[in-house]
């Protein structure tokens, strides 16, 4: 019976969101600031000059959820694509992706977020999304600020915001789309190879027993951002266990395996920003350092990740013509000594390093048609078991390519996007051995991805 | 008798007095007060166009980016205008809906709408950015004489001999050349309501709007 009125009350909750106006007829914040989503996104999720003072601000401009209570702190996103990968069969015939050319729902997300008061704000993040055979829920990014804006006596302008964040993903927490949790591709195929075949720890990469640190930590942090020109934060990751477990809701069912991060792992950013006319730019640095145990302990041997990060990016926004580019630089040392010979062995040597490097550029016109080019580029020292064990025939993890995107934004909650994914290099050079044994191109896992993305 | 009438007569006095203080007093309490609420409202309007207006206008209403008009000197009758076209979903052209419609309806109410008008009214213009100087020119002829022939009447009958506007006709001295020219096609197009001006934009050609647009960014 609870269920059945809750279920009613959630539709309810529902129509009344989606027989919403259009101009409100847009996710939380939106309806927050009764602005359009353009105000703060050139397209979701890349941030405007706007879009950016918003969120350091803390979510705060607008009405608070509480004197609103028709807008509703909900918003919902949902991603419909279809995935066409150019060989789709491994040597011993088994499918890459065993759903290739099915339409499917990729992921859908459920926000609550909002203003609490003048200095309190954020949102939380849950996903389904599809894992190849069904759909794992959980918490996805959250991000939960207290800040305070100082203008001067007198002042035209704020010349310092400070705050402080709890999140859950390292570098969720920035405004710039030049660092890994919000940089291009937005969104890719959730069946298809996509991406470097390794990438760092603060990119989303995993260790070598294959858990990544977006899903088991979470941070605290303090930032300042001086006169709209210099940005600065610490902060620091840990496990989110206990207590915290509550950000990785739904993840990981059994805590006993969750990647244990020894301590705090300290986060840093620094950055310089700068705006005239209908331009801006930003060029800064960020970096991660991470010691993490083995599967399930928090005692013993720990491998170490230092993640060093250089970005940078350009916008140019008008009504008619938007030009955008993002770069980042990342590198990475690794020390096994858990991971490696001494300990697990799932690494032939004690240490190893690791480069990537993205580049796009996109124009949008009238924020309704985009056209993106992006490339991507990885190397990194040899290990004959972490590489070669996957495949690799040079035991490098070696990977580069590009992507195409084509979007269409009828009306601004809406995306429809066109990808194509081509790769000149995947686990070391242009062939490498499939999960059948046999050789594969890296041009084989070249994919073309076809996208509904609908925020409300 | 007499000193009891006086008694009496310096009573009513004292009462007098007491009464006439006490209104005094509460006149000049309740125009301290009234004093301090617009005060208090001016600060609130200060803190809003320092931390929310500022993004777009720029810091006291003066801006390098022609999507978004400088506000600083512009007339408070067609602040306030706008403001509440705006806040009643009037003006709706699609950057006033995408940004303006939220800030006038969620943080705005007349009082402060008045008050924002006043902030941005009383701060420093911005400076005039000196253009083509044919353009310039041409569009110096143009607003100040019009073209009686085909009934265009000179844009200083309204917006001034110097364009620093009055009451609801605006001041466009050392306004963005590409929002001019927008806000023309705009009312010309009918996309923004503006009966007045309507008439006038609809007789401008293309190059008769960027000769006015380039004169008006020039002047101080």
């Amino acid at each position: 019976m609870s269920r059945r009125i809750f279920a009613l009350a959630a539709i309810a909750g529902l129509a009344s969101v989606l027989a919403a106006p259009a101009a409100q007829a847009i996710p939380a914040f939106a309806r927050q600031t009764g602005q359009n989503c353009n105000a703060c996104h050139v397209s979701f999720p890349e941030l405007t000059p706007y879009g950016r003072y918003f969120k350091l601000s803390g979510y705060t401009l607008g009405k608070p959820l509480l004197e609103y209570p028709e807008n509703l702190p909900l918003a919902v996103m949902a991603q419909f694509g279809v995935t066409d990968t150019r060989n789709n069969t491994y040597s011993d015939g088994s499918k890459v992706d065993p759903h290739n050319g099915e339409a499917r729902l990729q992921m859908a997300s459920v926000f609550l977020g909002g203003k609490v008061n003048d200095h309190l704000g954020g949102f939380v993040q849950w996903t389904a999304s599809y894992n190849g055979s069904g759909y794992d829920f959980g918490a996805d990014n959250t991000d939960i600020r207290l800040v305070n804006t100082r203008v001067a006596p007198g002042g035209q302008e704020p010349d310092l915001i400070y705050g402080l964040t709890v999140n859950n993903n390292p570098t969720s927490q920035d405004v710039w789309n030049s660092t890994p949790a919000w940089q291009f591709p937005y969104s890719t195929s959730a069946t298809a190879i996509t991406g470097f075949a390794n990438s760092s720890m603060i990119d989303g990469g995993t260790d070598p027993a294959g858990n990544d640190l977006h899903t088991g930590a979470v941070g605290f942090g303090g930032y300042v951002f001086w006169k709209q020109t210099i940005y600065a934060e610490l902060s620091l990751y840990r496990t989110d266990n206990g207590l915290f477990s509550v950000f990785d809701l739904g993840n990981d069912p059994d805590s006993t395996m969750r990647p244990y991060i020894k301590g705090y792992a300290p986060y840093w950013r620094l950055a310089y920003n700068k705006q005239w006319g209908p331009s801006s730019i930003e060029v800064g640095t960020f970096g991660m350092l991470t010691d993490r145990y083995a599967d399930g302990s928090d005692g013993g041997p720990t491998d170490r990740y230092k993640d060093i990060g250089l970005d940078a990016q350009y916008q140019y926004i008008t009504d008619v013509n938007t030009w955008t580019a993002q770069t980042s630089y990342i590198h990475e040392n690794q020390d096994w000594n858990l991971s490696g010979p001494a300990n697990l062995g799932l690494t032939s040597n004690p240490n190893g390093n690791l480069n990537t490097f993205r580049i796009k550029g996109s124009y949008w016109y009238r924020h309704k048609y985009g056209a993106t080019l992006g490339y991507f580029a990885s190397n990194g020292s040899e290990d004959a078991t972490l590489y070669g064990g996957a495949g690799s025939l040079n035991n490098k993890p070696d990977t580069s390519g590009y992507i195409l995107e084509a979007d269409y934004m009828p009306w601004d909650y809406v995306r429809v996007m066109l990808q194509y994914t081509a790769y000149n290099k995947y686990l070391g050079g242009s062939t490498y051995t499939d999960p059948g044994g046999g050789l594969r191109n890296a041009s084989d896992n070249n994919s073309v991805f076809l996208n509904l993305w609908v925020a409300y | 008798m007499s000193s009891n009438n006086t008694t009496i007569g310096s009573g009513t006095l004292k009462t007098a007095i007491v009464w006439a203080m006490s209104v005094a007093l509460g006149g000049a309490a309740a125009q301290a007060l009234a004093q301090k609420a617009n005060e208090s409202t001016a600060g609130e309007a200060q803190h809003i166009a320092a931390t929310v207006c500022f993004a777009c206008h720029g810091p006291g209403g003066v801006n390098d980016n022609p999507m978004f008009p400088n506000l600083a000197a512009q007339q408070p009758a067609y602040l306030e205008n706008q403001l509440h076209a705006f806040r009643e979903h009037k003006r709706a052209e699609p950057t006033a809906q995408h940004f303006m419609w939220g800030v006038a309806s969620r943080d705005l109410d007349a009082r402060l709408i008045a008050a924002m008008a006043h902030y941005f009214a009383e701060q420093p213009a911005a400076k005039g950015i000196p253009g083509d100087p044919k353009l310039v020119a041409e569009g110096n002829e143009l607003f100040h004489k019009g073209d009686p022939k085909r009934g265009l009447p000179a844009c200083a009958s309204c917006h001034g001999p110097d364009a620093h506007g009055a009451g609801p006709f605006p001041r466009l001295a050392g306004q963005h050349k590409e929002y001019l020219l927008k806000q023309l096609h705009l009312i010309k197009d009918a996309i923004r309501n503006a009966p007045v001006m309507h008439g006038v934009a609809d007789k401008l050609t293309d190059s008769e709007m960027v000769a006015l647009a380039t004169y008006l960014q020039s002047l101080n």
